[in-house]
């Protein structure tokens, strides 16, 4: 009983936050509910924020198990490898928008000097429209990809050591018949997590943009919640901002009650 | 009688019961926060028993805008806003910034230096909501050593884009590395303005949206020319400016506010210089901007106080810290003489003020849509610079979009 | 054979995982001059390092920010591990009605971005006059769905039957949770401990919102005051500077607890798998 307070608590307040989000439109939106004038703009925004999803999330959920994996085999070595890939997560991103400002500048930049050296084209990464929205996802990747890593690792360790030895005994041989095997469904609860939280935050992916591109060149970089963030309280128009937020409700509810049929069935 | 009970309850607040006012002031740009601290607390030297308490800085103008509304919303606003211009009237428009008429009836403006030009810069229907804090236009930045390696003369710059692109084309041929030309799209859109001002047009004038006309078609279309013809990259400004401070970029154009920065920055590396805006024709000028002192309290005694400060900051000495630590020329005929020999010594520093016989007033966009038109404009440039329209289908899609917004 | 592949392979990931860092360190040591003299990575001199340092603690009180930074993201992970531990075993061993429901709840809360309740947040903050204070700093996060989420999957796999012993030897429930399934979770806070702090200390939106006194700066927010869009761009060695003094503390934190926190989170090299 004693426990169910907290929970209660929990739950309470998980939906004021959410009931917070919608007043505050009601509130505005009395006065303010503009017709969705250019529909262009919003669409360009969910699309970005797709393909960025689709970019960022399965290359740091799956590139980190590989990464994983990789270390999990050189014993001592692999501590500095996962040193190295947690760097970028401890980072503050404000503060090194400008290492990669400078590493990625259309002339002096170091990233155009390798690619004039090895006979390409040097290209404008934050400011070509075809290409922005990439780098942005290869930022997103570099700075997610090592929490991820830290989480397989824990996952892997918690692994009894002799599942391997009798996997082996019976008949999987290859590194893939065990992985299929025995890391896999042991690895089971760890994937939910991370997919979750990898989902969430390329979904809801804010500051890159806010801080690097500011959704430019020519809407190329908007994504949902800027888009939102800058509908809202920058240009004040409710109504689109509204619109917005509906889309990215639906969304989130959609994926967490897939996860938590998911993790039911799995647990 | 309601203004003139505030006068009266004004000037009482102030020699009576003025005993220890707080001010909350708000502005915005965090480099700015060096001078705008230097000014406040000369002033509060003077006046001990007025405290200005500074905000922390915006990140731009927009943001320092925003910020407010969220904190009058609140009911906890700054009791003084220094506003970028173009957004004085959004101001206005939503009941933010109270007449001033209260505090101004006890004072001559003209004898204290104020033009009625440079009062009309912060009028709204001819009601005085404010006092100009500082005043900018643009100018043209070069590199003299690549203009006179180009055949140029930095003593006798161009005065019309023509010239100016054709220099920026012989700049660009100097070298691979070498860059002619650099016009930034800005933080909004007021160097969009600047380009229609070269014709000498303003964007909305009589009920007119300047793009959609052929002398503001033509005048846009420079910003086509500048990287069809004179070499410009559709690069971030703020990636040009390093360029520019890497001695690599010929031709730079911004706010005259950039001095300062330029000076710090380059030092004796090279030597640089600036000069007038080039023409498109004529007729051509140059649009001012900067920002506006506004008063948002409606606490007689605040009002008073906050009154007191803004005319020592718009006064002759504030603005001559101001514009020796920025660049901005002085809003206060009263700052000039104290300001001679500083300009004789930098001549770099003079150059907009003495484009100010040719300079239109502050121009901001009717309605509450000011930002998002500016943000519009923004996206447009963006989309021409890097080919996605052409020039006369970005000036549609502007006249389009612009329509819909004001009202 | 194997192994060599692997390291190569590791090894190139690293080189790009950590460019932006040595570029922000080296620029950090250099003048302007030499910043923009051209070359790719310029040349540090102490003389530059010395200035460019002086410039970044100088022009703002980044001390201040760093200290402010420790006391909200401390405040935040003690007051949301206290909370989320209970509710975690609740929603994972006490069956009760609409505990499906719960957890739906808690995952949709937990993918609500901060953006979304900001404003009513903030007049919330407001109206109380929390505005520039610690408590509007922390309390919106003290309810973490991350973590409730997190225990919630950990508890779930504890063996009911140690539960059940435990009951009959008279521990109450809140023991039960602090005195067996917190150590048996350590793992999962650690875990969540790291994301939390990191989280935390680098949040710019919030802070950005409640926050309008310089004094009450977290260092995010601070870091802003260097990087006002263009104007300032120009001063590389000084902006960076003030990026490596923020970055470090997380940096060395996660150095220097490293192995301890390893100890729950990582493989030890004996048992590691093959």
């Amino acid at each position: 009983m004693l426990i169910l307070g907290p929970s209660l608590l929990a739950l309470a307040l998980s939906f004021t936050d959410f009931r917070l989000g919608i007043q505050d439109f009601r509130w505005v939106g009395i006065e303010n509910y503009r017709g969705l004038a250019s529909e262009a703009g919003l669409r360009q925004s969910i699309l970005n924020t797709i393909i960025f999803v689709a970019v960022v999330a399965p290359i740091s959920i799956f590139g980190a198990l590989w990464v994983a994996i990789l270390i999990a085999g050189l014993g001592r070595l692999g501590a500095f490898f996962q040193t190295t890939f947690f760097l970028p997560v401890t980072a503050t991103l404000v503060a090194m928008a400008t290492a990669w400002e400078v590493l990625l500048h259309p002339t002096f930049g170091i990233a155009n000097s390798l690619l004039t050296a090895l006979g390409f084209e040097p290209q404008r990464f934050l400011s070509d429209p075809d290409l922005a929205l990439w780098t942005l996802a290869l930022i997103a990747i570099w700075k997610m990809l090592g929490y991820n890593v830290l989480l397989f690792l824990a996952g892997l360790s918690t692994i009894d050591p002799r599942l391997y030895e009798a996997a082996t005994l019976d008949g999987a041989a290859s590194g893939w018949k065990r992985f299929v095997l025995v890391t896999r469904p042991m690895l089971a609860p760890v994937m939910l997590f991370v997919t979750v939280i990898t989902l969430i935050r390329a979904f809801s992916e804010f500051e890159l943009v806010a801080v690097l591109t500011n959704g430019g060149p020519d809407g190329a970089t908007e994504m949902v919640l800027f888009t939102l963030y800058q509908e809202a309280f920058r240009f004040f128009d409710i109504g689109k901002a509204a619109a917005l937020a509906v889309f990215f409700l639906a969304v989130v509810m959609t994926i967490s009650v897939l996860q938590i049929k998911l993790a039911d069935k799995r647990a | 009688m309601r203004s003139l009970l505030f006068a009266i309850s004004a000037s009482l607040a102030a020699t009576v019961a003025s005993a220890d006012t707080t001010i909350t002031l708000s502005h915005a740009w965090p480099h700015h926060a060096a001078w705008q601290s230097q000014v406040a607390s000369d002033f509060m030297e003077k006046n001990p028993d007025i405290t200005i308490d500074i905000q922390a800085p915006s990140t731009d103008y927009d943001e320092g805008f925003v910020s407010v509304i969220r904190q009058s919303l609140a009911g906890t606003p700054p009791d003084v806003f220094l506003v970028g211009s173009h957004l004085l009237g959004e101001l206005a428009v939503r009941d933010l910034a109270p007449p001033m008429d209260d505090l101004l009836e006890s004072v001559d403006m003209a004898e204290l230096g104020y033009s009625d030009e440079a009062l009309a810069l912060t009028q709204i229907d001819g009601v005085q909501i404010g006092l100009p804090w500082s005043s900018s236009t643009p100018v043209m930045f070069y590199n003299a050593e690549l203009v006179r390696e180009a055949g140029g003369d930095p003593e006798n710059m161009p005065t019309t884009w023509d010239e100016t692109i054709e220099l920026a084309q012989s700049i660009e041929a100097l070298g691979d590395d070498i860059e002619g030309f650099y016009y930034p799209p800005s933080d909004d859109d007021w160097l969009v303005q600047n380009l229609l001002a070269t014709a000498g047009l303003a964007p909305y004038a009589d009920c007119e949206i300047a793009f959609a006309t052929e002398e503001g078609r033509k005048a846009f279309s420079l910003w086509e020319r500048f990287h069809d013809e004179a070499g410009q990259e559709p690069i971030p400004n703020s990636a040009a400016r390093q360029i520019m401070y890497a001695a690599k970029l010929g031709l730079y154009f911004n706010s005259t506010a950039a001095v300062r920065s330029f000076t710090r920055e380059i030092g004796d590396r090279f030597e640089w210089g600036t000069a007038p805006m080039p023409k498109l024709t004529d007729d051509g000028g140059v649009a001012s901007g900067g920002m506006a002192a506004v008063i948002l309290t409606d606490d007689p005694e605040k009002r008073a106080a906050a009154f007191e400060y803004i005319l020592y900051g718009t006064g002759a000495e504030g603005q001559a810290t101001i514009v020796k630590n920025t660049g901005y020329m002085p809003v206060n005929s009263g700052a000039e003489a104290i300001l001679a020999d500083f300009y004789e010594e930098n001549p770099a520093w003079e150059t907009s003020a003495t484009q100010m016989s040719r300079s239109l007033p502050w121009f901001a966009w009717p309605g509450e849509n000011g930002i998002r038109i500016s943000q519009e404009v923004l996206d447009t440039l963006q989309a021409v610079a890097n080919d996605r329209l052409s020039s006369d289908e970005a000036a549609d899609r502007l006249v389009e979009e612009i329509s819909g917004l004001i009202e | 054979m194997m192994r060599a592949a692997s390291v190569f392979i590791l090894l190139i990931v690293s080189v790009f995982t950590l460019a932006p860092f040595a570029v922000m360190i080296t620029f950090s040591m250099a003048g302007t001059a030499e910043i923009y003299a051209g070359a790719m990575l310029p040349r540090p001199t102490f003389e530059a390092a010395f200035e460019n340092y002086r410039t970044a603690v100088t022009e703002a009180p980044l001390m201040r920010f760093m200290f402010n930074g420790v006391v909200v993201c401390a405040a935040i992970l003690v007051l949301q591990i206290t909370i989320a531990a209970p509710a975690g075993y609740a929603l994972a061993k006490l069956p009760f009605r609409g505990r499906s429901l719960m957890l739906i709840a808690v995952v949709l809360a937990l993918m609500i971005p901060m953006q979304l309740p900001a404003i009513p947040l903030f007049l919330a903050a407001a109206n109380l006059g929390l505005l520039n204070t610690y408590t509007a700093l922390v309390t919106p996060f003290v309810i973490s769905a991350i973590a409730l989420f997190l225990f919630r999957q950990f508890f779930l796999n504890y063996p009911q039957a140690v539960l059940e012993a435990a009951r009959l030897d008279g521990f109450s429930e809140l023991a039960i949770v602090w005195r067996l399934l917190i150590p048996a979770a350590w793992p999962a806070v650690a875990a969540f401990s790291t994301i939390s702090v990191i989280n935390h200390w680098n949040d710019l939106y919030w802070p950005l919102v409640v926050i309008t006194e310089t004094e009450m700066m977290t260092p995010p927010v601070g870091i802003t005051t260097f990087r006002s869009t263009s104007e300032s761009s120009g001063n590389v060695g000084a902006l960076m500077a003030g990026g490596v003094l923020v970055t470090a503390p997380l940096v060395l934190a996660f150095l220097f607890l490293q192995r301890s926190l390893m100890q729950g989170i990582s493989v030890s090299t004996q048992d590691s798998p093959r």
